[in-house]
């Protein structure tokens, strides 16, 4: 087995010291991504497009790994405020996921990296057999 | 298969129930590690030496477990107070973790275990 680090076609790497995702064997490891223009940094102020920009985060780092949103076996949603904006954080799950929806966590966090960030998503997926390496 | 192997730090205070580290196959999962001393439990106020004895706590297990902390697939770092001690954390991380770096989450949270802790770090990572 290797290790394999990914990045997405940005080839834009996080500030900090970690990586976008980490491929071993068929299973990917995606970092927690937010609703972070990943190159103007902008946030927008509602939890449906924070979300959408998360799942496109996450699926521009997927698809680099050769994978699809479908490949998505687990998540994790970490939100600053569950009681207000569950709702609609999962519509767009739904739309991010119409059939056969992974395995998911959810839970409610005091803060996250910066202020006006409403939630932070990591997924686990696993890679469909010869995919891309 | 063979069944997953527990791993535990020779003089470690621990006495909750879970394992410290689990082995399986090529697998290695660590449990939330928080910047206690693993035998005298004692721990600093600051960051910075809450963050590098956490990461060596985690070391030891991973290199126990029979594997190098080069060998990480993803982290969860949870924080209390992530909006300030963000950069002295990720000024620690570097020195435990350097070129092909793991994937990584980190969050704020509301308290840890005990008044004083500020970080708690659980990782994968696999063994050749």
């Amino acid at each position: 087995m290797s290790r394999q680090i990914i990045v997405p076609p940005t080839g834009l790497l996080p500030h900090r010291p970690y990586s976008p995702a980490v491929r071993v064997g068929n299973t990917l490891y995606v970092s927690g991504h937010t609703g972070s223009d990943p190159v103007t940094r902008e946030i927008r102020p509602d939890i449906e497009s924070q979300t959408r920009q998360a799942f496109r985060n996450l699926q521009d780092v997927i698809e680099a790994a050769g994978g699809t949103m479908k490949d998505v076996v687990k998540v994790n949603i970490f939100m600053t405020d569950m009681g207000s904006h569950f709702e609609g954080m999962n519509k767009v799950f739904r739309e991010v996921f119409p059939q056969d929806p992974p395995a998911r966590s959810t839970v409610g966090v005091a803060h996250l990296a910066r202020q006006g960030l409403l939630l932070e998503i990591e997924v686990v997926a696993v890679l469909a057999e010869g995919g891309a390496q | 298969m063979s069944a997953p192997r527990t791993i535990a730090l020779p003089g470690a205070m621990h006495t909750l129930p879970y394992s410290p580290a689990l082995v399986w196959e090529k697998l290695v999962f660590v449990s939330g590690q928080v910047g206690k001393h693993p035998v005298t439990d004692a721990f600093d106020e600051d960051i910075a030496a809450q963050t590098r004895q956490a990461l060596s706590n985690i070391k030891m297990l991973v290199e126990a477990a029979g594997t190098t902390l080069d060998k990480t697939l993803r982290m969860t770092i949870y924080m209390t107070d992530m909006q300030n001690e963000f950069a002295a954390m990720n000024a620690v991380f570097k020195e435990f973790f350097a070129g092909s770096l793991p994937a990584r989450s980190t969050v704020g949270i509301s308290h840890l275990a005990k008044p004083g802790l500020k970080i708690e770090i659980d990782l994968v990572a696999y063994k050749e």
